[in-house]
């Protein structure tokens, strides 16, 4: 049970998902000679009306979680729930609607905007695909978002090409934004904006969710930004959440010994506050051999015996907080032992 | 005949030798079917040997067209370069001929993209694209080449390197295919980096251990840098002067620690402003008011005027030129420093 959803039944149920990409080697005979874990056994919900935050190391599987909520990948394994409805089971008309209940900014907003189509038939997409709007009404709606977005609606029968970093992410946050998503996945969607302009469309995906009750899923490496819009944050190593809570808990009190780390390494936002940081050592671990036991065994400042062979489990050590770490015994699994600590609490 | 930089276009398997750059009064435009784009109007700077310049500023003020027009990759037919310099020690880049400047680019000057999609071809493996560099500009081939490749791999920490070497580019995360781009530019060991947002998909942790390669590297081979970001943290770790952009003009120079200290120019100290603080819990952000201005008929006079609290009647009428605003706290040792700001505030004389 997670503690986050309360008795409402959550928008989104990610239900223990992997997926895993093979890799193969060979010329003539493409043969898989192991598996990138990519995701490997990650749950969490997300009720209406609420940001979930996602952060974690390049690599960790941020992206690909993503784009298994959007069915752009199949699952490797386990299940994920839409309003009550797998989405393994969606299909037809079903299936239109999910996408157009669903709006997505992708973390690359070069190659996600078709590189053919004018400004306008891009952020319009969503509506033409997924509803029956007439044209006008779309046109209108176009015009709006671009506003909203700091973007000029004279610029939309531009081509992407013509605009620059920033404002194509923008492009693709209008888009996300067209057709009254119920839930958005925003994955880095203000990394290329500046102080001024970042600030304007978070207020605005802020004021989005108090007056329509949008969900967001926002994985970002701005500590500041997930902090800010976040309700609960989860966070990731390797392919699993190491710790999960309220996003007050997680950035005030963090409990796992990477989230220490990660919290401590963010350059401070304002210039003149000096920090001191502790730079993680080690090998980045592969997801392709990850190690057994804590995956963050090989680089943890805190390690002990047990860690190297004993996977530690997501539960909740203080009231609500999650976190997957031996030094909580609430981690260590049914029949396990630890110096000291008895399993299976 | 025009002659490479500093090495007199002799060894090519040589690293090419550190060159001071200096950019005046560059002017590239587009002309669309809309009108004409005044991208970067004016932009003028020095970067010596050594040094990081930030490049700072407003989403579509220019800082990319300028960084593409130094190495001569500004989207064609639409954009042109019709004015200015571009010295790379004693050469002018905007004089020599495709050809040569094919030498300078990759070899002397070499640039992380904005987007790293762009520079990478998707269907040859990492391993490849990445050893390219090391291959044309350094002669290195066979097991050396491979030895290079894995070395640059491990540098911006790609996990699993003679593993992951075989991947091809859609294979990778996006911060890791922002690595491979940052590993490519590193390979030839140029003499002028410019890296155009190149850590906005890394975890702090990992973009700390970037930041300082590049620093190191940087020791070592007195390469200069010109490093593009939004992020201020950055900026104060590793640019030793900064250069604020607005609508196509650097607005404000000053080294790093004096600009975030006393910016002089309405805009940086609006932009300054609305950092969030991290010890305060608010409600909502602060952000400049107004909108960014369009670039395809920007009003006579000042562009930030519609958005500044402290415009005057001369503001809406005549461009300010760039003046010198003094150095607030002047610095120990070294040449004396320089503090610009291009905005009629200045432009008494008085300070
Ligand atoms: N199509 C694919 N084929 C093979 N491997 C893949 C594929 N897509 C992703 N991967 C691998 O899965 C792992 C997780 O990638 P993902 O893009 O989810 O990371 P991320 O957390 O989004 O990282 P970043 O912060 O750098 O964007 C990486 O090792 C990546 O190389
Ligand atoms: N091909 C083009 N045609 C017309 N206008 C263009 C073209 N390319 C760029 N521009 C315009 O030139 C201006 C400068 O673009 P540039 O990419 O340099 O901005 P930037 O400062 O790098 O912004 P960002 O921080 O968003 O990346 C922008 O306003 C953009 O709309
Ligand atoms: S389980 Fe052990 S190795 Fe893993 S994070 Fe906790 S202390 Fe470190
Ligand atoms: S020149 Fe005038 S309008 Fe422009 S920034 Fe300075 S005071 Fe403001
Ligand atoms: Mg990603
Ligand atoms: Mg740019």
């Amino acid at each position: 049970m997670t503690a986050t959803a309360g008795s409402q039944q959550p928008l989104l149920d990610v239900q223990h998902v992997r997926k895993y990409f093979p890799v193969n080697q060979g010329v003539l005979f493409r043969r898989p000679v192991g598996y990138i874990k990519a995701v490997d056994d990650v749950a969490f919900t997300i009720a209406p009306g609420e940001t979930f935050g996602l952060v974690g190391e390049s690599g960790c599987g941020k992206s690909t979680l993503a784009k298994l909520i959007l069915l752009l990948e199949p699952l490797t394994e386990g299940e994920i729930v839409f309003e009550g409805q797998p989405l393994t089971r969606l299909s037809g008309e079903s299936l239109r609607k999910y996408r157009g209940t669903v709006g997505a900014v992708f973390q690359d907003p070069f190659s996600s905007l078709s590189p053919r189509m004018r400004v306008r038939d891009i952020v319009g997409d969503p509506l033409t695909v997924t509803t029956d709007t007439p044209r006008r009404q779309i046109e209108e709606r176009v015009a709006e978002v671009l506003d909203q977005v700091g973007l000029n609606p004279a610029t939309a029968s531009n081509y992407p090409h013509e605009f620059s970093g920033g404002q194509r992410q923008r492009i693709a946050i209008a888009r996300a934004l067209s057709a009254f998503p119920r839930l958005v996945i925003l994955d880095e969607p203000v990394s290329a904006l500046d102080a001024s302009i970042r600030a304007q469309i978070i207020n605005l995906l802020k004021a989005l969710q108090q007056d329509l009750g949008l969900s967001y899923l926002l994985i970002a490496h701005d500590l500041g930004t997930v902090r800010f819009l976040s309700d609960h944050v989860g966070v990731m190593y390797l392919g699993q959440l190491v710790e999960r809570s309220t996003s007050r808990r997680v950035f005030t009190n963090p409990l796992h010994p990477y989230t220490r780390a990660l919290l401590s390494a963010a350059l401070p936002v304002r210039p003149d506050v000096a920090r001191e940081e502790v730079v993680i050592s080690g090998e980045v671990p592969s997801p392709l051999d990850p190690p057994s036991g804590c995956r963050f065994f090989p680089r943890c400042p805190a390690a002990m015996p047990v860690c190297e062979t004993v996977q530690p489990l997501l539960a909740p050590a203080e009231d609500g907080h999650e976190v997957a770490c031996h030094l909580y015994p609430t981690s260590v699994p049914r029949g396990a032992t630890v110096p000291g600590i008895q399993g299976g609490t | 005949m025009t002659t490479f930089p500093s090495d007199a276009g002799t060894s090519l398997d040589a690293p090419s030798s550190p060159s001071r750059l200096e950019v005046k009064d560059l002017q590239t435009w587009f002309y669309t079917g809309r009108g004409v784009v005044k991208a970067v109007d004016g932009v003028s700077f020095t970067l010596e040997p050594g040094e990081t310049l930030g490049l700072v500023g407003e989403s579509g003020s220019g800082k990319s067209i300028t960084c593409l027009s130094i190495l001569r990759l500004v989207p064609e037919p639409a954009g042109r370069i019709i004015g200015g310099e571009i010295w790379l020690g004693d050469t002018d880049l905007l004089q020599l001929s495709r050809h040569e400047m094919e030498q300078i680019r990759g070899r002397h000057v070499s640039m992380v993209l904005q987007d790293p999609m762009t520079s990478l071809n998707p269907v040859f493996n990492v391993e490849k694209q990445v050893g390219e560099g090391s291959m044309y500009h350094l002669g290195l081939h066979g097991s050396g080449l491979k030895d290079r490749v894995q070395q640059l791999l491990r540098w911006v920490r790609i996990p699993a390197p003679e593993v992951r070497a075989n991947d091809y580019p859609h294979q990778m995360s996006g911060g890791m295919r922002q690595r491979i781009v940052g590993a490519i530019a590193l390979s030839s060991q140029p003499s002028v980096l410019i890296a155009d947002e190149p850590t906005t998909s890394l975890d702090v942790t990992i973009q700390a251990q970037y930041l300082q390669l590049l620093k190191d590297l940087q020791e070592e081979h007195r390469f200069s840098m010109i490093f593009v970001t939004h992020d201020f943290g950055i900026v104060a770790r590793v640019c030793d002067r900064v250069a604020v952009m607005y609508a196509g003009r650097i607005v404000e120079m000053a080294p790093t620690r004096e600009l975030f200290g006393s910016p002089r120019h309405p805009y940086a100290r609006a932009l300054i402003h609305s950092l969030p603080d991290p010890d305060t819990e608010v409600e909502w952000l602060t952000t400049i008011p107004g909108q960014p201005p369009s670039l395809y008929d920007l009003p006579p006079g000042c562009p930030f005027a519609p958005r500044c609290s402290e415009a005057m009647d001369i503001c809406t009428q005549e461009y300010p030129p760039t003046f010198e605003t003094g150095i607030a706290e002047p610095g120990a040792a070294g040449p004396p420093a320089s503090h610009t700001a291009a905005c009629w505030l200045y432009g008494d004389g008085s300070r």
